[in-house]
């Protein structure tokens, strides 16, 4: 009977040696899982780790990434996650194009998607450039806390990345969208750290990171809810902003929770309920968002718009923008209306800009910036 | 029934403060059924055999675990006698408490901080500061849902805690700080259930009070020492709230604050220009001694925006500034809670807004940029309607009110609103 004849010594050494192993085990278990192929998936550049907080990255969903581009200076990079319940068809031929694909007729609008972008804004001074600022300073986000450049909604957030990080004059901005019927963004907060994050990511990759990447410590502000301005109401809450289109329902959001940054985005909504126009109107003092401007039409205009008009800047039949000093700081106000908007304007597009940058002004306390009516 | 069965915290005793080994003490309050050691009595000698043997040495073993492990969670919660304690719902450090008041031993009592939806009304933590074992002073933290407050009720907050005394504690805090007074709005996303879309929730605030909202005076080193220590305990007071209902984002410190009304801030009044407003001027009939000097919120202009959402003014007498105040409210949320201070028998006012008064307050609110604003006139001693001379049965609430919105309407975002008033007295 060999067992009884070991001695308390070599059972000892047995009891070692197990547990020795046992650790070996373990610790290769636990490095396989952190690197090998038990890893943590992240996406885009690496900015978002599964299970690193937010619900899109959480266990209730699977996930397929894709990215166009590399965040580098002056390059323009998208990332596409799409997501849903693991097994649904969505997930079968999940949408991971820049763009989305347009949805088949009576389909719905496809698929949810996590759609992450890094760069400058279109270098156009016409469409393309509206068509992304009304995106990229919606009226349903409100400014970030601790006084960072950007904003952030239920299904969005900008934020434009500091200056050691433009190529040439032109500002590199990321911008997270939550694309779909509804937002799986659980709130604002959830935005605002999904963008942090893919900025941390766009500044390391741009070899911008110089000291210590954003942080919010503050609440986050929560957004505005949509509002109807029908029955005499100025649009956008702003008395002097007048717009009576003959038919449809206008409607828009409008976020004017500080002194630096006031903007809103109006829709003008057909019998059919689909839009027919929108329109934006944004005044900031932000220089980091004043940058976003840059190359519009009008920014760089050495003129004043026209006779009354205090500043610089271009007014047309759809809008303008004009750069003028209130309370000692460079100040951009922003007006782009589509044709059926421009229409409702009354009396018109330059008298309806310059009743609503005086409206704002007079808020803000500086004098009135145009013509007054 | 609701307070807090915890014995009063004690102070005395920092030496106690990093030694959780000395807590081991059987007979504490924490685990007397445990750690009761074996009282029986019994000759040394058996005790000593019974320390000596297998089940013995378990036993023992099983009791020093025992305390150990009860005297491990104690300190992991906090929860250890004579330590000193962070006060009401564990926001406040013994340092933030203490120096709200002038006396050294502070102790607080409160009432459970229920959960945000159950909570209705409001909650409070009393701290109270004690010399030589005597109640000298006292003040009252208190959570409270001010969205749904109404009618008298609103009007008692709204009349002690946006005085012309409050600053605005700026730097993206919603809230105000005088010696007397403090409140910070908590955020919108730090509620307990999710809303809807569209769906506003309660404005809900937390507020400490020491003393009059009003006080007839204040030196001016007790009111900057007191209004430092009321701005930094309420933004504490708010993130420790925050804590406990787990919302994300906490409140740096507020910076120091403009000086404290007292004093040099009460200034002599502009007959022609009441409270600093361009085109408010003060009736004939209403000039003289009692009104001759006003004090505005610290922090603001007269004439420029309505910084930190809210800009007071009181007028009267340099030491009682008690004739008549005016306030705007360019908070949304705040002019709600503004707006329900009069109930429907209020008689109700025309023009371009809504507005109504009764008994010497008028209170207007219009459609602005920012969303609703509301404008308050208020005569804290209304004229007295069996009173026969027609000097005193005059409203200078409503005789000024009509000017002040039109100026301050624009200031804050509102654009041009026109009040009517009923026709007034004129001799």
């Amino acid at each position: 009977m060999g067992q009884s004849t070991r001695t308390p010594r070599r059972r000892v050494l047995l009891v070692l040696v197990l547990v020795l192993a046992l650790a070996v085990l373990g610790g290769g278990a636990t490095l396989a899982t952190r690197s090998g192929v038990f890893a943590d998936e992240s996406y885009c550049w690496g900015a978002w780790a599964e299970d690193s907080g937010p619900r899109v990255l959480g266990d209730d969903f699977a996930r397929v990434a894709e990215e166009s581009g590399s965040p580098e200076r002056g390059e323009r990079a998208t990332c596409v996650v799409a997501f849903g319940v693991p097994g649904t068809e969505e997930m079968q031929s999940p949408d991971t194009s820049p763009h989305g694909r347009t949805p088949r007729a009576g389909e719905g609008s496809g698929g949810h998607r996590l759609v992450a972008r890094v760069g400058p804004p279109p270098r156009s001074t016409g469409r393309a450039r509206q068509t992304w600022l009304a995106e990229a300073l919606h009226g349903s986000a409100a400014p970030l806390p601790d006084g960072l450049p950007g904003v952030v909604g239920p299904d969005r957030g900008t934020l434009v990345l500091p200056e050691e990080c433009d190529s040439g004059d032109v500002p590199t901005v990321v911008t997270v969208r939550s694309e779909g019927d509804v937002s799986y963004l659980d709130s604002e907060r959830e935005a605002a750290e999904l963008l942090l994050s893919l900025a941390e990511t766009a500044q390391r990759e741009a070899g911008c990171a110089a000291g210590r990447p954003a942080r919010i410590t503050a609440p986050v502000r929560t957004a505005p809810g949509e509002e109807t301005y029908t029955g005499g109401r100025p649009a956008c809450r702003v008395p002097g902003m007048r717009l009576a289109p003959r038919r449809g329902e206008l409607a828009g959001y409008a976020s004017a929770a500080d002194d630096r940054l006031h903007s809103c985005s109006l829709e003008l909504t057909g019998e059919d309920g689909e839009a027919d126009a929108r329109g934006q109107f944004v005044v900031t003092s932000l220089p980091r968002l004043v940058t976003l401007f840059a190359g519009v039409e009008g920014a760089d205009s050495p003129r004043a718009p026209g006779a009354g008009w205090r500043g610089k800047g271009r007014i047309d039949g759809g809008g303008g923008l004009v750069t003028a000093e209130c309370r000692g700081r460079p100040t951009v106000f922003f007006l782009h209306l589509d044709g059926p908007l421009a229409r409702a304007a009354a009396p018109d597009t330059p008298g309806v800009f310059a009743g609503s940058a005086n409206s704002v002004a007079e808020r803000l306390g500086c004098p009135a910036v145009g013509p007054r009516g | 029934m609701n307070t807090n069965s915890e014995g009063p915290e004690d102070h005395e005793a920092p030496e106690d403060h990093e030694s959780p080994k000395d807590h081991k003490d059987p007979d504490g309050p924490h685990d007397p059924a445990t750690a009761a050691p074996p009282s029986e009595p019994g000759p040394p000698g058996r005790l000593r055999r019974t320390a000596r043997s297998r089940g013995g040495i378990a036993v023992v073993g099983a009791l020093v675990g025992a305390l150990l492990g009860t005297g491990f969670m104690s300190w992991r919660a906090g929860d250890l006698p004579f330590a000193p304690r962070d006060m009401c719902w564990g926001a406040l450090s013994p340092d933030v408490a203490e120096a709200l008041f002038t006396d050294t031993d502070v102790r607080s009592d409160e009432l459970p901080l229920r959960r945000a939806t159950q909570d209705s009304m409001h909650t409070e933590c009393s701290m109270q500061g004690f010399g030589s074992d005597e109640l000298e002073s006292e003040v009252t933290a208190s959570v409270r849902t001010l969205g749904e407050l109404k009618g008298a009720q609103a009007w008692d907050w709204t009349r002690q805690y946006l005085s012309s005394r409050m600053t605005p504690l700026g730097d993206g805090i919603t809230g105000m700080a005088s010696s007397q007074r403090a409140w910070v709005a908590l955020p919108t996303s730090c509620h307990e259930r999710s809303y809807e879309p569209g769906e506003k929730p309660p404005l809900r605030v937390v507020t400490l009070a020491s003393g009059a909202s009003d006080p007839d005076s204040v030196n001016e080193v007790d009111a900057r020492r007191g209004l430092d220590a009321m701005s930094r305990a309420v933004v504490r007071l708010a993130n420790g709230v925050m804590d406990r209902y787990g919302c994300e984002g906490r409140y740096p410190d507020p910076p120091k604050l403009p000086g404290p009304p007292e004093g040099k801030s009460v200034k002599a009044l502009d007959n022609e220009r009441l409270c600093g407003v361009h085109g408010v001027e003060l009736p004939g009939w209403a000039r003289g001694e009692d009104v001759s000097a006003a004090r505005t919120t610290p922090g603001t202009k007269p004439d420029g925006p309505v910084t930190g959402g809210v800009r007071s003014c009181d007028v009267g007498r340099p030491f009682a500034l008690n004739r008549i105040r005016l306030t705007t409210v360019a908070d949304p949320q705040l002019a709600d809670v503004v707006s329900r201070v009069l109930g429907d028998r209020a008689d109700p006012l025309g023009g371009d807004g809504k507005g109504a008064h009764a008994g010497g307050l008028a209170v207007y609110t219009a459609d602005c940029q920012r969303g609703r604003a509301a404008f308050v006139a208020w005569e804290p001693n209304p004229a007295d309607e069996t009173d026969d001379t027609a000097r005193d049965r005059r409203s200078l609430a409503l005789t000024v009110l009509p000017s002040y919105v039109k100026t301050e309407a624009k200031r804050a975002g509102c654009g041009e609103v026109n009040v009517n008033v009923p026709n007034l007295p004129t001799t």
